[in-house]
């Protein structure tokens, strides 16, 4: 006999967990500030800033804290700051350029870089406060240019924010307006120059969850520009790309020792990937990421000849080194602009300017690319990963740079996870298990990284936090990284003992949730592709009571596919799911997926003792 | 592992080897083919050899270090990069020279050195007065042997840097020597299992060095409190020094003298004198008919009046003058004006210095140390009883002191007497959890949940809903909850000020099935539960587990058999008890007529927990989860 059963172990089928009503955003500060932008005739420019920031309470302290960036190319010329009780009007509190402190402004990776800050923390026990701020600082270059935003921070009520930018007519102005309302003017000042003004006033207050593209904000980049003693134009992708060649241009010289070393590398190969993959790996092999950012080093790169000295580079170096390399073995290659992080927006593909943080390669075989992340030490060649996929880059060539697009990597062969598990339980309700797992793409490559960055302890902990199974303690781990061309692949086997798989109730024997987890970062590339076998040896003697009817679902977004056998005491399951999913879905609908997939089928696995099944 | 500390005097070593001197750059076969550590064979890299040789120049101490590491692994790759702190301040107090670095690799049986050049070496002022030497190793690859070596200087002779034996990765040889002069003595502490045990230790000409060797990575692990228990290392404190021929200061020689120089430091910053503090509080209302009662305004005045900043210690920045202005301080500066408001209303009041889990010891060296501490509570005298009072929570109630200070002992100060005393913080902390289950209409399954917190646990919940509510976050993110289901309602009421608990009220819809016509239905009781997920994943552990302090959690699950049907089973009585008393796990069904009550409760009797239990701990715990995670089964009724 078999039963409809419904085992709610973990929640079932739909509803938002946002169903209170959402409270009024609470607020720390009231702000108002100004901004002006002088642009000079030497494309340097200076930023002043006046600012009240009325803090109400110790959460909006921090809203009149005050950072100001500088480094080689960024002098900081002026600071006050006033703290006024505005129940008498009386000075609490007055600092000048001298009480600033002064502290590195680490990046997170950078060994040596110029970046620091000058800051001051404001603190007061009481409230409300008004803190008067005014910086001045004097920027060498009009490359770059912070974006304008009315509300700085969240819990903030903007009361009024203006911008004002002047400059050189010829030198001109481009921007983007972002959800701003319009409230702009141009005129031209009496010594000719122009000034746009903008104003803002009363915007929302926002809270933690609010996202770059819904925020209030001016985007600014120059027409004309120069960085150190390299002028340029960023009217268009092209010009400033173009800029970006003169400024790497003849760094990429390698030693003759080094070139006779990549061309006996290359030696009697024909298939220009696979010389694109030997001389890769090599890079690999023989250079690190290292990062060292300094002055105009910010921007351009070490030279070829310095990375081959050091065996190491920052992303600028490393790919102008493999650029050169390649060009050395005859394959064509160029330095790419990429605004890299996991799951970061695209540029704004409308506004030419520089929106860039890191760089990739982009060779050629047969006009196609050949994408390389020069600073990894494991990806295969023409795989980039989650870090620069699915974007707009900025293609650097001798005549000027154009716009290409990174792949996705959605499609299923990216995105494949095969499972198969023998589990054998014990008189005690314990298990062995044996798991053999085989990745493709995505999930190949996140298994790798892992390994590259965790001791094999921490990756047995990682493997075991993270596993569907409670109760493992592994006995043998292995993962076997390797690729097919540019798809990664790996190889996982694990063996271990499962505590308690198997509990008993008066009449049953249950068996753990065992299915495999889908995790909301392996749905991220939008298709997902997993299928899984279990074989289960049970006691002897028990009996089914659940359905042995494979349960299907089919789904917009996904299906499942789960067939079940009893055979001679042994349970044989197999699971098969496809995830495909638009690109409307945010991350709130890609979690609510996640568990509707996860707790399908799962827990549902349970037994008639042998005592009583055979009554 | 056990942990032993005692104390050495510097006379009481005696000869047994050398350590052997490694030369810079020179390897032997041993350490070219060393591939895997056998102790350790996880490791990612080793430190080959390591060594420190201190000496003094007049007043200023001297440490040149060298060491000498191998990269085994992919991961170890990133340790080409080198940070070197160290606090300059205004005056140089600590200054690097001499900085040498090289790199070998060994492949095709060539082997190649690269010495890095100065520009790879950076000199970085981080802030407030700490500086780093960072270095760059080129060529850096699985197989490399990373070396380097420089000189420190230190004019602060006081408390000695002292040498710690172990690394984030295993070691395979360590040594520290120092040689001392006539003029300056030093008492020292050494602590550690290898350090008692298996050192090689010298003394020579008044010279005294320590080889330890195949030492354990120290990695921190989930549950563990005091990193430096665990710490294989020797550490130097002045004691006297010689002012003249015949004359001789002591320096912090007992507790008493520890005791009267952080005193003296309180003193001279007017932490002992009144005016200030009854000028700033003029109007606060002190009254009260007992001195409990003075005490708890007293507390409550400061934590509502004043901020609390970032400086940590237990030495003021401030003086009470800018103190009772700015109304903003430290803990310990808060903790020290109230001690002043006490005082001056006549109620007994004496600072007591801690060493903070997380950065002290867990047993205090019976020696005054006064690295040892590193922060402070309150002892008042409240109509004859006594009352530890702590300011570092700007939430916390009064009479409740912050976890990390919950420390065996505690240096009490009082001018000319101060003494080691225990630290007993007593409470009952508990948390219950008590739930009930039944279907509606639409076949949704409503939860409506209590969960009272009291002491401990309470204030960790009255914070994290502070927390949440300060950043607009739903209270219901106190909880994991499944994305599926429906928050209905959800309220935190703070009563922890007036009876030292907190409740939370919840009430869940869980969607149930599209289909009425089912013919079981498993339902697992306990939605919430702090221990249906066993906490401890990791296959093996180096260091006790520590929870932090004893505790219980109970829970009661009440399930109303859905219409049209009957219970079929449900998980049958239990009661485990831990080898040594640690854990104790109870569960207990009954069975009323149309309801289940199924009750839990896990207590931590032994909060902390040797190492060697671990995977006893953890299989207990995945008893534990497995048990709450399991089904009632509920059976539809067949019409006959």
């Amino acid at each position: 006999m078999t039963l409809t059963i419904l085992a709610i172990l973990a929640g079932l089928f739909t509803a938002h967990l946002d169903s209170l009503p959402s409270k009024e955003v609470p607020i720390y500060s009231h702000l108002t500030h100004s901004k002006e932008i002088v642009i000079d005739e030497d494309f340097g420019y200076t930023l002043k800033t006046q600012k009240t920031v009325t803090v109400l309470s110790p959460e909006g302290l921090p809203h009149a804290s005050v950072g100001i960036f500088y480094d080689k190319l960024v002098q900081i010329k002026n600071f006050s700051l006033e703290i006024i009780d505005p129940q008498n009007g009386k000075t609490i509190q007055k600092a000048k350029m001298k009480d600033l402190s002064d502290a590195e402004l680490f990046d997170g990776f950078s060994v040596f870089a110029d970046n620091r800050q000058k800051y001051y923390q404001v603190n007061s026990s009481i409230f409300p406060i008004e803190v008067h701020i005014e910086t001045e600082v004097y920027h060498q270059s009009n490359f770059s240019f912070q974006p304008w935003i009315p509300v700085e921070r969240a819990f903030q009520k903007l009361e009024e924010a203006e911008l004002k930018i002047s400059y050189p007519e010829s030198m001109g102005i481009r921007y983007k307006e972002q959800h701003l309302s319009g409230n702009r003017q141009e005129e031209t000042l009496p010594d000719g120059r122009v000034q746009l003004t903008w104003k803002e006033s009363e915007l929302p207050v926002q809270d933690l969850s609010i996202k770059e593209e819904d925020d209030h904000r001016l985007y600014i980049a120059p027409k004309e520009f120069k960085l150190d003693n390299f002028r340029g134009s960023m009217t268009d992708w092209s010009e400033l790309g173009l800029w970006k060649y003169k400024l790497n241009e003849g760094r990429d010289i390698l030693p003759e020792e080094f070139k006779a070393k990549i061309l006996e590398l290359v030696e009697g190969i024909e298939d220009p990937y696979e010389k694109i993959a030997v001389l890769y790996d090599y890079l690999q092999k023989n250079f690190r990421y290292v990062s060292i950012q300094l002055g105009i080093g910010g921007w351009q790169t070490m030279t070829a000849t310095d990375a081959v000295k050091y065996s190491y580079g920052d992303c600028k170096g490393l790919s102008n080194l493999m650029k050169a390399m390649l060009e050395t073995a005859g394959i064509p290659a160029y330095y790419t602009l990429v605004y890299a992080g996991e799951g970061e927006s695209d540029i704004h593909t409308d506004l030419p300017s520089n929106q860039f943080n890191h760089v990739i390669l982009r060779a050629e075989v047969d006009e196609q690319p050949v994408w390389l992340e020069c600073t990894s030490n494991s990806l295969p060649a023409g795989y980039l990963g989650s870090f620069t996929n699915d974007r707009h880059v900025l293609v650097v060539t001798p005549t000027g740079g154009y716009l290409a697009k990174t792949p996705g990597y959605q499609e299923d062969h990216w995105n494949r996870v095969e499972n198969e598990f023998h589990i054998s339980l014990d008189d005690r309700g314990d298990a062995q298990m044996t798991m053999k797992q085989h990745l493709e793409g995505n999930p190949a490559y996140t298994a790798t990284s892992l390994s590259r960055q965790l001791d094999s302890r921490q990756q047995r902990d990682y493997f075991n936090k993270y596993s569907a199974i409670s109760g493992l303690v592994i006995q043998d781990y292995e993962l076997k990284p390797d690729h097919l061309d540019s798809l990664p692949i790996a190889d996982r086997e694990v063996k271990g003992i499962i505590q308690k798989f198997a509990q008993t109730t008066a009449k049953r024997l249950l068996l753990k949730p065992f299915f495999t987890k889908i995790k909301l970062e392996e749905i991220g590339f939008k298709n997902f592709d997993l299928s899984e076998s279990y074989t289960i040896d049970l006691p002897s003697g028990v009996g089914s009571e659940f359905s042995l009817m494979p349960l299907e679902i089919k789904e917009e977004e996904y299906s499942i596919l789960i067939e079940n056998r009893l055979e001679n005491n042994q349970l044989i399951v197999s699971r098969k799911i496809k995830v495909s999913l638009s690109d409307s879905q945010d991350e709130e609908a890609k979690k609510l997926i996640v568990s509707k997939i996860n707790s399908v089928g799962n827990g549902a696995y349970h037994f008639t003792k042998p005592s009583l099944s055979q009554q | 592992m056990k942990k032993i500390l005692f104390l050495l005097f510097l006379s009481g070593l005696h000869i047994t080897s050398y350590a052997q001197k490694e030369k810079f750059g020179k390897y032997n076969a041993n350490e070219m083919a060393y591939s895997e550590v056998d102790f350790e064979p996880d490791a990612d890299a080793v430190m080959l050899f390591e060594e420190g040789v201190s000496k003094f120049y007049g007043d200023v101490f001297e440490t040149s270090y060298h060491f000498r590491m191998k990269i085994l692994k992919e991961s170890g790759i990133s340790r080409g990069d080198v940070t070197i702190p160290f606090y300059s301040g205004d005056n140089r107090t600590e200054e690097i020279s001499s900085v040498k670095a090289l790199i070998t690799n060994f492949e095709g049986g060539q082997t190649q050195t690269i010495k890095v050049e100065k520009d790879q070496i950076f000199e970085v002022e981080v802030a407030n007065g700490w500086k780093e030497v960072r270095i760059t190793f080129p060529n850096v690859k699985v197989g490399s042997i990373i070396e380097y070596t420089y000189k420190k200087t230190d004019k602060n002779i006081t408390m000695l840097d002292g040498w710690t034996f172990q690394n984030d990765i295993p070691t395979i040889m360590s040594t520290y020597s120092i040689t001392m002069i006539p003029q300056l003595e030093y008492k020292m502490i050494g602590q550690g299992e290898k350090y008692n045990t298996t050192s090689e230790k010298t003394a020579s000409n008044g010279t005294y060095s320590w080889t330890l060797r195949k030492l354990n990575s120290l990695k921190a692990e989930p549950y563990m409190k005091n990193f430096a228990d665990y710490r294989e290392r020797v550490e130097f404190q002045l004691s006297r020094y010689q002012k003249t021929l015949t004359e001789w200061e002591d320096v912090l020689q007992n507790w008493v003298v520890l005791g009267n120089e952080v005193l003296k430091d309180y003193d001279e910053k007017g932490y002992f004198r009144t005016a200030p503090l009854d000028k700033a509080t003029v109007g606060a209302d002190f009254e009260g008919s007992t001195e409990l009662e003075k005490a708890q305004k007293a507390y409550y005045y400061i934590q509502e009046n004043f901020q609390i900043n970032e400086e940590r210690g237990f030495f003021p920045d401030q003086w009470i003058n800018q103190l009772m202005k700015s109304k903003i301080g430290s803990p310990l500066e808060l903790d020290l004006a109230l001690m002043g408001i006490l005082t001056s209303l006549g109620i007994e009041c004496h600072p007591i210095l801690v060493g903070s889990k997380g950065s002290g010891r867990s047993d205090l060296v019976p020696f005054p140390f006064i690295n040892q501490f590193n922060s402070m509570v309150l002892l008042a005298k409240l109509d004859g009883n006594e009352y530890l009072l702590d300011l570092e929570d700007p939430i916390a109630p009064f009479g409740y002191v912050d976890l990390d200070k919950h420390v065996k002992a505690g240096l009490l100060l009082i001018k000319d007497n101060s003494q080691l005393v225990p630290i007993s913080i007593p409470h009952n902390s508990n948390s219950i959890f008590i739930s009930q289950l039944k279907f509606d209409e639409a076949n949704n399954l409503m939860v409506e949940g209590n969960l009272r917190q009291s002491y401990y646990e309470g204030l960790v919940t009255a914070q994290r809903s502070h927390d949440l509510e300060k950043s607009n976050r739903p209270l219901y993110e106190l909880f994991t909850l499944d994305p599926n289901w429906e928050v209905v309602d959800f309220e935190v009421e703070d009563k922890m000020k007036e009876s030292n608990y907190t409740t939370t009220n919840y009430k869940l819809r869980i969607p149930g099935p599209e289909s009425d016509n089912l013919d079981l239905i498993m339902l697992s009781p306990f939605k919430i539960a702090t221990f249906s997920k066993n906490p401890f994943t990791q296959d093996f552990r180096i260091f006790p587990v520590d929870f932090g302090f004893a505790f219980s959690e109970t829970y009661t699950a009440l399930v109303e058999i859905p219409s049209g049907y009957e219970l079929d089973d449900y998980p049958l009585k239990e009661s485990i008890t831990m080898e040594n008393g640690e854990v104790v796990f109870q569960y207990n069904p009954i069975i009323m007529n149309d309801k289940v009550q199924i009750s839990a409760k896990v207590e931590i009797r032994k909060p902390k927990i040797d190492v060697r239990q671990y995977g006893n701990l953890k299989y207990f715990m995945e008893s534990i989860a497995t048990k709450m995670n399991a089904p009632i089964v509920f059976k539809k009724v067949v019409d006959p």
